[in-house]
């Protein structure tokens, strides 16, 4: 088994507002990584590379070893991606959009989501529509439980979230890499969010990204 | 750089079916479509039905507007596979975006629809061509190519392309991609 989780090798690329500047990192699991910078820096196009079918990047980007262009519905098999991008159906409850999307996963398992979701104290009968915003970002972090993800991307997962959901969201992803071998990739604005929690944090500005330096 | 393959994966045709199947809210909006379907199928049969000989000078264009409204027919027919809108929210979706973080191809969804659209072409097809020809040879007692074959062709290969290619559902429902 590759003893990284996710590897960036010289990738860069252009979009219509950022570009990533030859970007190379590599992600052992068992961690939390965070990419910190300013809004527009290029944390989220990085992040789009890996979520994307389509290759909108030169260089490498593998997953446990192998390149995931034309790897889309492997690699999302096994990505959690948590952020307020993410799709749920906004006039069904929580346990209805895990039973409609769960048919694409190898292996959902929704007790395992049911679990996960009364432990967060959050109804599976609740509407997503009518979640708040940390009730939302928690479900989608149940869902990616479920799904066995053995990389979770939280994109701003936590902006805008009172202090007690943080604390309950970083818990619960604690528990997860506890229990799973689990690499989480996060990216912030939040310095003070990122001192707390992340294992490994690096710096993106203007499409460049400094390596990861360990969180002391 | 991304490539159509058009290899369909079983697993993922069952897969996409089983979603459309648990979406049963999907697409309010697709009663009035299957609606807008019938209409322009059934008014692009108006001049499906009519053989070359009769059009005469105007065949060209005669064929084209029938090829253009069946078209449409067959995109509002698909529409409820290629486009998502909520009932509290009308802006629509594309299929393929709202799926987009998930394990699913776009790849294998344009094939879900092409294979979804295919057996109704294929009828409509077959209904004009009898039609069609039983005019040509009953009155005319003389059948053109451009009657028995290029027309048939282009009633099987337009509709395919269109869903194959472009989300041309979501243009009809004049709204934007998120």
């Amino acid at each position: 088994m590759n003893a990284y989780c996710l590897e960036f090798e010289h990738v860069s690329g252009n979009s219509k507002k950022f570009h990533l500047q030859d970007v190379s990192f590599s992600l052992e699991p068992g961690f939390i990584y965070a990419i910190a910078g300013e809004n527009g820096a290029g944390k989220t196009t990085l992040m789009k590379y890996i979520l994307s079918e389509k290759c909108l990047y030169t260089g490498a980007i593998r997953f446990e070893g192998e390149d995931i262009a034309g790897r889309h519905r492997e690699l999302m098999n096994a990505v959690g991606f948590v952020s307020e991008d993410n799709f749920f159906f906004n006039e069904r409850t929580a346990g209805q959009n895990a039973e409609i999307l769960s048919v694409f996963y190898e292996q959902f398992d929704m007790e395992l989501y049911r679990e996960t979701m009364k432990q967060m104290d959050i109804a599976l009968g609740h509407t997503y529509g009518k979640m708040s915003r940390g009730e939302k970002i928690k479900m989608q972090l149940a869902f990616a439980i479920a799904h066995k993800s053995r990389l979770l991307l939280l994109d701003e997962a936590t902006a805008g979230l009172d202090p007690v959901y943080r604390i309950e969201l970083f818990n619960m992803i604690r528990h997860m890499l506890a229990e799973e071998n689990v690499t989480v990739l996060m990216i912030s604005h939040n310095m003070n969010e990122i001192d707390k929690n992340a294992d490994y944090v690096a710096i993106m500005k203007d499409g460049m990204l400094g390596g990861f330096q360990e969180n002391v | 750089m991304f490539k159509y393959r058009f290899k369909p994966d079983e697993k993922q045709q069952e897969q996409i079916a089983e979603f459309f199947k648990r979406e049963t809210k999907y697409f309010p909006n697709q009663v009035l479509m299957k609606y807008l379907a019938c209409l322009f199928v059934g008014i692009s049969m108006l001049f499906h039905f009519v053989p070359v000989q009769t059009m005469e000078e105007d065949a060209a264009f005669a064929i084209g507007v029938g090829l253009y409204f069946y078209c449409m027919g067959v995109v509002c027919y698909a529409t409820k596979y290629s486009s998502y809108a909520e009932a509290s929210n009308k802006q629509a979706v594309r299929v393929s975006v709202l799926l987009q973080y998930l394990p699913v191809e776009k790849e294998q969804l344009s094939i879900f629809r092409i294979r979804k659209i295919l057996k109704p072409c294929i009828i409509a097809t077959l209904v004009s061509l009898f039609f069609r020809v039983a005019i040509a040879l009953g009155y005319y007692h003389d059948l053109t190519i451009t009657d028995a074959l290029i027309r048939p062709l282009c009633m099987i290969v337009l509709p395919v392309l269109l869903e194959g290619s472009s989300p041309w559902g979501f243009v009809i429902m004049g709204n934007k991609r998120i």
